[in-house]
């Protein structure tokens, strides 16, 4: 048996010492990995962020979009249905081409129209007599309204009652608003040597100012009696003990004369505008329906986030 | 020509014995410094993971409050499953009595057995959180709002 050793052996000691120290280095490595593990996890950390930041800056646009779409209805459809209407064909259109943009990034989203919320603005922008469009005299200009706003009229002289009281005599032109709870305030305008008003509260006490000239602008809402610049304040039935809704009532309608504008919450009309024999969309007196509010719903939903929420857009009105 | 033999089985045998001697040498000397770097190693990984449960507890927080009373919010926190070849365990616990300022104080227990090592994380939020168990596995878990009880709140849940 030869066991010499030949120069070309020795390689192999050294190759053996070789593989067993690089063997001994990996599995140093191998425990030492968690270390690496973590550094790369602290550096992938922050999805949840980013999923976070995609959901709000969706609702945003959301909120951005829909509320320049609500401004737009608003300026070129007066009725409730079609604004609605309009809207809701609007926004599933905007969601759907966003959602083929979102899709994209891995991110699913969707926007839909759950509810909209009406004002209404009535108007008679031309003099004539305070009738509806039916000439009716005793007609209800709005009922179960939550809110009134803004209620002004110029009142003319002409065709008011001349009397000195109107309780002794029956022709004077009033506004009645009548509360939920039963108990009404008036407003009666007459002539008694210039435009005047008497408010009947509901407690049953009167209030009178004037006479004014021969005209006179009467803030419902606000309370003010314009006689010729000096403005007298009166008690108004948001002031008096009257509980919403309420009903607005003109009566003797054809004994004044003037314009008018009021606006109010919600629908005031049972089907359109058009179809209504009080109102019309273009002649005085005239009502414009507006969209105020939309309660729109969202969703989002990518790898890590699922996020649904109901927010309300305001015309105009953006939250950031 | 057999002493030839003879010597070089005997340098066999020293080479051997160097290599094991150093092999030896190595490891033995190694071995505390790579269990204490390991603990380390898990110890900060624990602090890293807690840090990204407190984020994402925020998150979840943050979405709830936007979204308001009637939204729905369910997030996903994707953590590993194990940290340095241990499982670990998370426990929300409740600080907001101990601490003045506004809102609801957790901390944020992680625990791993094998190096045995906790990491703590204070967290703040607007909402109450709790944990479902209360001690939970590591892994990936799922923060969702719930209306459990009259109450809003966050709950964390393994997935």
């Amino acid at each position: 048996m030869e066991l010499s050793v030949s120069s070309d052996d020795r390689g192999q000691m050294i190759l053996i010492a070789a593989i067993g120290l690089a063997i001994l280095l990996t599995l140093l490595a191998l425990t030492l990995n968690t270390a690496v593990f973590g550094e790369i996890h602290a550096a992938e950390s922050g999805e949840s962020l980013q999923a976070e930041r995609g959901a709000v800056q969706y609702q945003y646009s959301v909120d951005r979009g829909v509320s320049g779409l609500l401004v737009e209805l608003n300026r070129d459809h007066d009725e409730y249905e079609a604004l609605e209407r309009e809207l809701d064909d609007a926004i599933t259109a905007w969601s759907d081409l966003s959602g083929a943009e979102q899709i994209r990034d891995g991110e699913r989203t969707n926007a839909s129209l759950e509810r909209v919320t009406f004002e209404t603005h009535m108007v008679q922008d031309e003099p004539r007599a305070f009738t509806d469009r039916a000439e009716n005299t005793e007609w209800v200009i709005a009922e179960d309204v939550s809110e009134v706003r803004e209620f002004e009229m110029d009142v003319h002289e002409e065709e008011l009652v001349e009397t000195s009281d109107c309780s002794g005599v029956g022709g004077c032109f009033s506004l009645r608003v009548e509360g939920s709870d039963g108990a009404s305030w008036e407003l009666f305008v007459y002539d008694n040597g210039g435009v005047t008003v008497t408010i009947e509260l509901a407690s049953g006490d009167n209030e009178t100012y004037g006479p004014a000239g021969t005209s006179a602008q009467i803030d419902v809402t606000e309370g003010i009696f314009d006689v010729d610049g000096a403005e007298e304040a009166f008690t108004t039935f948001l002031d008096d003990d009257l509980e919403a809704p309420y009903t607005l009532t003109y009566t003797n309608a054809d004994n004044a004369e003037g314009t008018y504008g009021l606006t109010v919450d919600g629908k005031i009309v049972e089907e359109t505008i058009a179809d209504d024999e009080r109102y019309d969309v273009d002649e005085s007196p005239k009502i414009s329906a507006r969209i105020v509010a939309a309660d729109v719903r969202v969703r989002y939903a990518s790898a890590d986030l699922t996020y649904e929420t109901e927010m309300e857009v305001v015309p105009g009105e953006t939250d950031d | 020509m057999t002493d030839r033999g003879v010597s070089s089985v005997v340098s066999y045998v020293l080479v051997l014995g160097i290599v094991a001697l150093l092999t030896s040498t190595l490891v033995v000397g190694f071995a505390p410094f790579v269990t204490n770097q390991q603990h380390e190693t898990v110890h900060a990984t624990l602090q890293v993971l807690g840090n990204d449960i407190a984020g994402d507890i925020q998150s979840a927080d943050r979405l709830v409050t936007e979204a308001g009373d009637d939204g729905t919010v369910e997030l996903r926190s994707r953590l590993p499953d194990r940290v340095g070849g241990s499982t670990y365990e998370i426990e929300v616990l409740n600080r907001t009595g101990e601490i003045e300022h506004a809102g609801y104080h957790y901390d944020i227990e992680l625990r791993s057995t094998e190096p045995e090592t906790t990491a703590t994380v204070r967290v703040r939020t607007n909402q109450p959180l709790k944990g479902e168990p209360t001690v939970l596995e590591g892994g990936t878990l799922k923060i969702e709002r719930s209306h459990g009880g009259g109450e809003t709140k966050l709950v964390i849940q393994n997935v």
